[in-house]
């Protein structure tokens, strides 16, 4: 179960905030909000899925030079 | 505003660290970054990969379905670019500058080069070779190396 804490505001950023949550939106899921909008990761998706991959390195490696070894077996001057 | 290359695409997901902190400086001062369908496809490669495919099966299935998830992300953002007509003008003078020059470099490169050079975007990249000889035929073309 997910626990609760309590923060004191101060009545001015009480309104603040009472003006910017949307109906149906928790005070939790206003402030999570807002904080997503200063965490410039959460407005990037590669930041936000870095990781993605971290896991298996050495076979990752492998995969790289699978990558670099397609790539390079097509080159410009098999173009005419 | 940025192009990236696969292997910086790759270096991100990985978590590796250099790549890591100097995207994440990058993505802070709010800069368009792109990258192309042409990287996606080689990152589609990798999912058939049939060492991953054998070792690690589920892995795999769950990866590329949150990569399909980060591309449809990607996309929303309209961050990820493909040839137009434009970028494939651009594409038949680097061709055909490299072919008179008698320097090969892979098509893949090539096509990223064209499309960074028809839109004016800085390419970064961990490949210093091939980019470094189009960087010394055109003087338009932007790159820098990670």
């Amino acid at each position: 179960m997910m626990t609760q804490k309590t923060i004191s505001l101060n009545e001015k950023t009480y309104n603040m905030l009472k003006k910017l949550k949307r109906e149906n939106e928790t005070y939790s899921d206003l402030i999570t909000r807002l904080c997503k909008l200063q965490d410039p990761s959460s407005n990037d998706p590669l930041l936000e899925y870095s990781g993605l991959f971290s896991e298996d390195p050495e076979l990752w490696d492998e995969i790289e030079k699978v990558i670099k070894d397609h790539r390079k077996s097509h080159l410009t001057s098999e173009i005419d | 505003m940025f192009l990236l290359d696969t292997n910086i695409v790759i270096g991100i997901l990985r978590k590796r660290e250099e790549i890591l902190e100097k995207y994440k400086k990058l993505s802070e001062k709010n800069q368009k970054i792109y990258l192309t369908t042409y990287s996606l496809s080689e990152i589609y490669l990798v999912f058939k990969d049939q060492d991953f495919k054998k070792k690690f099966p589920e892995k795999r299935k769950i990866q590329k379905k949150l990569f399909n998830k980060l591309v449809e992300l990607l996309k929303s953002q309209n961050r990820i670019i493909a040839l137009s007509i434009k970028d494939a003008k651009k594409l038949g003078d680097l061709f055909y500058i490299l072919k008179v020059n008698g320097s090969p470099i892979p098509v893949l490169d090539a096509i990223i080069g064209a499309i960074a050079i028809s839109r004016n975007l800085i390419v970064l990249t961990s490949d210093k070779n091939h980019f470094e000889t189009v960087k010394q035929l055109i003087s338009e073309f932007k790159v820098e190396f990670w």
